[in-house]
């Protein structure tokens, strides 16, 4: 896999699914949408995992299993913290990030792969 | 007594190991940090502080336009004629950085000496008409040793496992790890420093545990040697038995000549398939000799792995010239426990995922120093507006201390970094030992630093250096522009990428530290019209600081 | 947990003494011993027992700190270093 995209790849689905976790908080809920919402976070927290899951994949395909869970791990800590730096200052635009990170990644990750 | 009481006591107890231990070490390991993030990028530093050498990529493999058996040759030349009876020889050969062969051997103190010579009249190079520099390796360098040989290693050792003490026990310090996860609540005083401390340590923990633990793996026989001293006699037996390599033989005394090195080269270039590094002899002069050689360490693109990258290695009898033993490259040898050590000292040098990998390590490696500048910096937020009375009717004292410290050691030490790269550019070229004077402008920018620090009021002192910072890295460009003729945008007309990151990467930094001296200095400013802080901010509770 | 009076100086400094060598006493003696008894060829098992050393190094430190008794903390790190090194010689005589 080209390994400019495997990287925009891995970074967009570790933020969207670090965000996704993020969000799934109470605390950080509030922060974005001002109220608990037991349902949406719910599915927030079940996509976190997922998305986090597979960004593993295209870091594989692109440095190998070795070095590509080594990358996948960085990107995961980068990830966490540009999100948790943007979070308290513009809460609403970390809340899109991770819309459009995720909705980026996962038919770009679906595309690579076909 | 109870399970909760006894958990309470040793959240105390680890709580005041981290804030102590944690202290007293970080103002070292934020200086091992930076160094460290920057040494990622040895290669890059040291390609711009060296205009004269060409750029990335475009020499490489077998063929790269140098004579290397001529450049063994005048190396064996040198070494014969003036160091004859020396126990070691080594002859590091031209690289992509570096078109002098170096020289390198023991003296009668037993002490290893070098000199770079010019590869083809073999005339020692010590004063320059070029840019000699110390390059990116300065920063490497700091960041294991201080520039201070095996002591150094020592210090950034025990700092290392502080570091480590520091981890363990600011996670069972920490109360709520998982809640507080994503929190970082800005505008807060004290509570935003830890935020900040919690958010920076906990999201990048992986990476701070492996690098301080691969860290001290690199030096496991310089820090653990008990193994080895007990069921070995010496060092070089331990890896002869461990990486079945030939024994090293005893000294005989017999005069006996060192066989031609370059015919050597020559024959170990041709198994390995790829350009020697370096060739040591053992025992040059005596019949005992022998000789290793070792191929160059080949980056790949598009071949990733932690284990097998080595160059490979020949070893011959040093008089015959007779081959011993051949280490093919990725050959593995010692076991499991072996594997695990080259994984170890592969993951913690960075060289393993290309760029990607180094600029992850980078950011990871400034989270690190985040994390112990934010520590540092809360210690002394929680003090200043409540006194803790620690050192009795010495708090004050010892805080202005402490002050100073954080100061010379957060900025100071930033500031002197940058500094370096001034040094390069402005230090006069073609005089003697050039690189030396480069490392000395960086001591003596940091040394000011904390004298800076301890003349003029906290705030101030903190305001200025970080302004100082922000001035030099967003001039650097300009001054590159003034003194070699060259800045960024030449650099990325030509594709020169490498170079041009250098500044660019400078410049952000810059703009990070204009930021943060603006937003000092607005809240200073506000302080000061309140004339005191509010009294509610005395009454903010912290479980850690 | 403040350093003011003098015997609580002295005896935060008998317990970082104990926690820096101490520790690094049994941590030695623990290599020593492994090395002479992990199921691995012996320079293999001295190199494993090398890296595992800054682990069990880490976790003495702790240790210490956390049982908040000086004599306690210099007895269980001595006793078994004592016991551990020597053994470790013993056994790891002869081997190659």
């Amino acid at each position: 896999m080209n390994m400019t995209l495997a990287l925009l790849l891995g970074a967009a689905l570790c933020y969207a699914g670090m965000a996704a976790l993020c969000l799934a908080m109470d605390r950080h809920h509030r922060q974005v949408w001002n109220r608990t919402g037991a349902t949406r976070q719910k599915a927030l927290r079940l996509i976190g995992w997922l998305l986090l899951a597979v960004a593993i994949w295209p870091c594989v395909r692109a440095w190998g299993s070795s070095v590509g869970v080594v990358i996948w791990f960085g990107l995961l800590s980068a990830a966490a913290l540009v999100l948790v730096f943007l979070l308290p200052y513009r809460p609403k635009a970390a809340a899109l990030l991770m819309g459009v990170t995720a909705l980026g990644g996962l038919p770009g990750l679906l595309w690579s792969a076909g | 007594m109870s399970q909760a009481v006894k958990k309470e006591g040793l959240r105390q107890s680890m709580a005041w190991l981290h804030t102590w231990g944690g202290l007293w070490a970080c103002w070292i390991l934020f200086v091992v940090f930076i160094t460290g993030s920057l040494g990622v990028f040895d290669e890059a530093i040291t390609r711009w502080m060296k205009p004269q050498i060409p750029q990335a990529g475009e020499v490489r493999g077998m063929d790269d336009g140098v004579d290397r058996p001529l450049a063994v040759r005048v190396g064996q030349a040198y070494l014969r004629e003036h160091v004859p009876s020396s126990h070691f020889w080594g002859i590091g050969l031209p690289s992509d950085t570096d078109p002098a062969v170096r020289v390198f051997w023991q003296d009668e103190k037993e002490q290893f000496q070098n000199l770079r010579l010019d590869a083809t009249s073999g005339e020692p190079i010590k004063a320059s008409t070029e840019r000699e520099s110390e390059g990116g390796h300065h920063f490497v360098h700091m960041h294991f040793e201080f520039h201070a040989g095996t002591a150094g290693i020592w210090l950034v050792g025990f700092f290392t496992m502080a570091m480590l003490v520091g981890l363990v026990s600011g996670v069972i310090t920490h109360k709520r790890i998982f809640k507080d996860f994503f929190t970082f609540r800005p505008g807060k005083q004290q509570r935003s420093w830890l935020d900040a401390h919690n958010a920076v340590s906990v999201l990048s923990l992986p990476f701070q545990l492996m690098i301080a633990y691969t860290g001290l793996a690199t030096f496991y026989m310089l820090y653990m040697p008990a193994g080895i001293e007990t069921h070995y006699s010496t060092d070089d037996a331990y890896f002869a038995d461990l990486l079945t390599q030939p024994t090293p033989r005893e000294e005989t005394g017999i005069k006996a000549e060192v066989t031609a090195l370059d015919q050597i080269l020559i024959s170990s270039e041709k198994q390995l398939q790829r350009p020697l590094s370096f060739i040591s002899v053992e025992h040059p002069g005596d019949s005992s000799a022998s000789i290793v050689t070792f191929g160059r360490f080949i980056e790949k693109t598009g071949e990733y792995r932690l284990l097998g990258d080595g160059g490979g290695q020949v070893f011959f009898d040093g008089v015959s010239g007779e081959q011993q033993d051949f280490q093919a490259p990725g050959e593995l040898r010692g076991g499991a426990a072996q594997d695990v050590q080259s994984v170890m000292r592969n993951l913690h040098f960075a060289a393993f995922g290309g760029l990607t990998a180094r600029w992850l390590y980078f950011i990871c490696g400034l989270a690190g120093a985040a994390m112990m500048a934010t520590g540092a910096i809360l210690f002394m937020v929680k003090r200043r507006q409540r006194s803790l009375n620690e050192f009795g009717a010495r708090t004050p004292q010892v805080y202005r201390i402490i002050e100073v410290l954080n100061i010379g050691s957060i900025s100071g030490i930033s500031l002197a970094c940058i500094a370096f790269f001034w040094g390069n550019r402005l230090i006069p070229l073609g005089i003697t030992d050039r690189p030396e004077w480069e490392v000395i402008s960086f001591f003596v920018a940091w040394l000011l630093t904390y004298v800076h620090a301890a003349i003029r009021p906290a705030t101030k002192a903190w305001i200025e250096q970080l302004l100082a910072v922000a001035a030099l890295c967003l001039a650097l460009p300009l001054l590159n522009w003034l003194v070699v003729g060259d800045q960024f945008v030449s650099y990325l007309q030509r594709g020169d990428g490498e170079r041009a990151a250098v500044e660019l990467t400078a410049m952000s930094i810059g703009l990070l530290s204009l930021w943060t001296a603006r937003k000092l200095w607005l809240k200073n400013r506000q302080k000061v019209e309140r004339k005191t802080p509010q009294p509610s901010l005395n009454t903010a509770k912290v479980e850690v600081a | 947990m403040k350093p003011t009076s003098p015997s609580r100086g002295r005896i935060l400094l008998s317990r970082t003494a104990a926690a820096i060598f101490g520790g690094y006493a049994l941590t030695s003696a623990s290599v020593i011993f492994l090395g002479a008894v992990l199921p691995l060829p012996k320079s293999q098992a001295i190199l494993a027992s090398s890296l595992i050393s800054f682990a069990v190094y880490t976790a003495a430190i702790i240790w210490v700190f956390a049982v908040q008794d000086n004599r306690r903390a210099w007895l269980g790190l001595l006793l078994p270093a004592l016991v551990l090194a020597p053994l470790g010689w013993w056994l790891g005589r002869g081997m190659v």
